[in-house]
């Protein structure tokens, strides 16, 4: 399908909340919640907070994940630890000119919901995330495209393949 | 299943919420505190807990209301009930519904878990946005099965 091979440039990204790794959980948690943002970049460099990117290097990445795992899973305060203390640091990255192929199989089968979108020349210029939702509204184009197309097959076809339905109670 | 692009093309669209994979969901009841639900969700690894009271779902505590609903300050929020903070009467999906029309309920709400639930509003499971992600990678492997992934931190 050419939507999937589509590039990340061509199906955009997510602007986020950009903060240095000496800033306080509490600063993060205030932007994520004011923008309604599952993540915040976090960056060193010239911290001028044009949003252009340029001077600045990403060192990590922290998201609603590690609000729960890193923050509030060991009862850390977080007006007093920093990005440093929790974030990912070294996210893996995409870059402008991958296929959404990479961050389909990356989400499907690692779970990551928010990657980091760098340029991989000219410096490594921090462009966004890449969030699941970005990925999302792809598939549900698909599915459209894939519905408006003629097709001459029943509706049950086999899809035992896929059939796994788990009803395990949990807590 | 055919493996080939062109089979998954024809058929995608088809595809209901009952034929995806629809992980175990874990519940909580509505009084249960907020320090609790969180442990469970680290120890159990989700996203989401599904929150019951008097064995009917009452709402969905998510990973997005801990960083959105919840003060964090001090360490009063572990003691608070779940149903103060959870996100009430939660969207949910049936079985016979299309995936298209879940991942578009999904999408509207940037909700990325749907519980699903019976006639009688019982829950049978939950469908994540991974779960259409893993159905949407099996379905095209032609265009993904060359990417492999190498472990990795998760974001």
């Amino acid at each position: 399908m050419r939507r999937l091979t589509r590039t990340i440039e061509e199906i955009g990204w997510t602007d986020v909340p950009r903060l240095p790794a000496s800033a306080t959980v509490a600063a993060a948690l205030e932007l994520m919640r004011r923008q309604a943002h599952d993540s915040v970049l976090v960056l060193r460099g010239d911290g001028d907070g044009d949003g252009d990117g340029a001077g600045e290097a990403l060192v990590g990445i922290f998201t609603s994940r590690d609000v729960m795992t890193r923050v509030a899973a060991p009862r850390r305060d977080v007006a007093t630890v920093t990005l440093a203390e929790v974030m990912t640091p070294a996210p893996r990255t995409l870059a402008p000119s991958d296929p959404v192929a990479f961050a389909i199989n990356w989400m499907a089968i690692e779970g990551f919901r928010n990657v980091p979108v760098v340029e991989r020349e000219g410096g490594g210029r921090v462009r966004g995330v890449l969030t699941v939702w970005d990925v999302m509204r792809q598939i549900s184009s698909l599915f459209d495209e894939i519905d408006a197309t003629p097709r001459d097959v029943a509706p049950q076809d086999d899809i035992s393949g896929v059939t796994t339905v788990d009803l395990g109670g949990g807590a | 299943m055919n493996p080939g692009a062109s089979g998954g093309m024809r058929l995608l669209s088809a595809v209901t919420v009952g034929a995806l994979t629809r992980r175990a969901h874990v519940r909580v009841t509505a009084d249960t505190p907020l320090g609790t639900v969180v442990d469970e969700m680290t120890a159990k690894k989700r996203g989401c807990v599904l929150v019951e009271d008097g064995g009917a779902l009452v709402g969905i505590f998510t990973e997005r209301d801990l960083y959105s609903r919840v003060d964090h300050a001090g360490t009063g929020w572990s003691a608070q009930a779940v149903r103060e903070v959870m996100t009430p009467r939660p969207v949910v999906s049936q079985p016979g519904d299309s995936l298209a029309d879940a991942l578009r309920q999904m999408i509207a709400g940037r909700r990325r878990h749907l519980p699903v639930v019976d006639d009688a509003g019982r829950v049978l499971g939950l469908l994540s946005v991974r779960d259409i992600l893993a159905f949407v990678a099996q379905r095209f492997p032609e265009e993904l099965m060359h990417l492999p992934p190498d472990p990795g931190h998760e974001t």
